[in-house]
């Protein structure tokens, strides 16, 4: 039972593992640890919702806790801290579809690793988990305008990189 | 392409990726699910196993020695006619030459036992008992008649007896005279026993049962006890953990694991048996030393914890480990026993457990006491 379960769900803790930690050695760790926590409470499952977004939970908490617990989310410093600046219209800085089509998974997580660690992680929470300010600002304690502006600023600093990123790829 | 539509480029182009888990990750977690170390099962199981063995081999050295001695103990009356060996059949007559005027059916044994109790023990006429004659006929043997039989004043002489006799022991001839007499009383008791204690792992425990008490010899004895044990199992540990978990999807609480002082009770009754070899050091006090083996007979430890540590959790939904204690337990003790009476008797006692007591992944708690107690013999 736990071994078909490991192996069904491990690429779906991983995909999470690799968004959050700097290396694949890290997130087969996490995902291990998540793994450990996810067997430990199944008993807790209450089966009101999806099982699978209960484990992905357990998963981006288990990377939160290891981020904090190396002390990723305490001294990095933010600068320019602007809280008037919140997320960007929807238009703006339009990408072309035809650039996008010629990433990576590898150049998507190259991206998102170039991105200060607060920020990358604002940035997986609010788009790839789809956690609200609020619960971002209570999981990661902060204030709510304080994650509008990392979600600014991951979202600033991904078009310059990505910009970066596809000019040398259509210039190859 | 928008931003949110770039963003969902971007979160599809990851979520397209797959990954396989290695053979070696998941022995990994396997290993991690059942973290037993293989070195410390080694060392628990042979420590029960041995305990076990230490009971079961006590248990029956304990029955066979009784088994021996109840085969001993009847003894045949003595036959008419019958041959003893030389050595035996002197051993009356020679008692007789040294003490003038004394029966030689009377033992110096018998003889002083009786002078010193003052009991006057009926002894057998010695007209009417079967004399030991001398080997007359040169082979080497002494014989015993049978008993003479009053007819008309004349005696059947020996010598004719003799060729119908037939060899047996010296003990079946003289059964309370030259019988082995130097083991001592064997002697039987039963009673009852209650103790009050300190357990290692809780608070006190209580403990009644039935014994039974056999005197091996005039200092050693072998006891074996039945017994009830109630005990009020106190552990803590702290455990982590984790913050709630909503499956709604609303996002509640993602602070770190959080310690937690976890504490685990339970009034634990177990049954069992407990062996024990004594000895006593002078009339009233003696020592023992034995093992026990109880088995529980209910074994879930009930879980509490401060409510201010429990963060958004309930004692119910909290995720604390369930703790129980082990189906079996083993130990050996020391008891020091005095007498305070003809049937009363208190003692105290070390109790050393040899398994696991608490089941706890990696920690070895067993479970030892300390107990004082009286002991109520039946019967004496």
């Amino acid at each position: 039972m736990q071994k078909e379960l490991y192996y069904a769900f491990y690429s779906t803790l991983m995909k999470i593992g690799v968004r959050y930690a700097r290396s694949k050695e890290d997130a087969e760790q996490w995902v291990h640890d998540g793994f450990i926590k996810i067997f430990s409470n199944l008993s807790r499952f209450r089966h009101q919702g999806s099982f699978e977004g209960w484990i992905k939970k357990i998963m981006t908490r288990t990377c939160i806790d290891n981020l904090r617990s190396r002390n990723a989310l305490k001294f990095e410093p933010d600068h320019n801290i602007v809280y008037s600046n919140y997320e960007l219209p929807s238009h703006d800085n339009p990408v072309a579809n035809h650039v996008m089509q010629k990433l990576s998974a590898e150049d998507a997580l190259h991206l998102l690793h170039i991105l200060p660690e607060k920020q990358k992680i604002v940035f997986n929470l609010h788009v790839f988990e789809e956690y609200s300010h609020k619960d971002i600002a209570r999981m990661l304690g902060i204030t709510e305008n304080h994650s509008y502006w990392l979600l600014h600023q991951a979202r600033k600093n991904l078009r310059e990189q990505y910009a970066s990123l596809t000019a040398n790829k259509t210039s190859i | 392409m928008n931003t949110s539509e770039w963003e969902q480029q971007l979160k599809a182009l990851l979520d397209d990726k797959e990954y396989v888990p290695q053979d070696r990750e998941w022995e990994r977690m396997r290993q991690a699910l059942r973290p037993a170390a293989p070195g410390k099962a080694v060392w628990y199981l042979p420590a029960a196993w041995k305990a076990a063995a230490a009971v079961v081999l006590l248990g029956t050295g304990i029955a066979g020695y009784f088994r021996v001695q109840q085969k001993e103990q009847p003894l045949a009356p003595p036959v008419a006619g019958t041959q003893v060996s030389p050595t035996a059949g002197t051993r009356p007559e020679a008692y007789a030459s040294a003490r003038p005027g004394t029966s030689a059916w009377q033992t110096p044994v018998t003889h002083m036992a009786n002078k010193r109790k003052g009991t006057t023990r009926p002894q057998p006429d010695e007209t009417s008992l079967p004399a030991p004659v001398q080997d007359t006929a040169g082979t080497g043997l002494i014989t015993a008649s049978a008993p003479v039989q009053e007819s008309g004043g004349k005696q059947e002489k020996p010598a004719a007896a003799a060729t119908q006799a037939s060899p047996v022991n010296a003990r079946q001839l003289w059964p309370d005279t030259y019988a082995p007499a130097a083991k001592g009383p064997q002697k039987t008791d039963f009673g009852f026993t209650a103790q009050i204690g300190k357990p290692s792992q809780g608070n006190m425990q209580y403990n009644v049962g039935v014994l039974i008490r056999r005197e091996l010899t005039k200092v050693l004895y072998a006891e074996a006890g039945l017994a009830l044990a109630a005990t009020q199992v106190n552990y803590s540990e702290q455990v982590m953990i984790p913050p709630p978990v909503d499956n709604l999807g609303s996002g509640v609480g993602f602070e770190s694991a959080r310690p937690v002082d976890a504490h685990y009770t339970g009034n634990m009754f177990a049954i069992g048996i407990s062996p024990s070899i004594g000895m006593k050091a002078t009339r009233n006090f003696s020592v023992a030393v034995g093992g026990d083996l109880y088995k529980s007979l209910n074994r879930a430890l009930q879980p509490e914890a401060p409510a201010g540590q429990m963060g958004g959790y309930t004692l119910e939904n909290a995720p604390i480990p369930s703790r129980g204690i082990a189906e079996w337990d083993a130990g050996i003790r020391g008891q020091i026993e005095y007498r305070i009476g003809e049937r009363l008797s208190l003692h105290t006692q070390y109790r050393q457990g040899l398994s696991r007591y608490i089941l706890v992944d990696g920690s070895a708690y067993r479970n030892s006491n300390f107990n004082v107690g009286m002991k109520f013999y039946l019967g004496r």
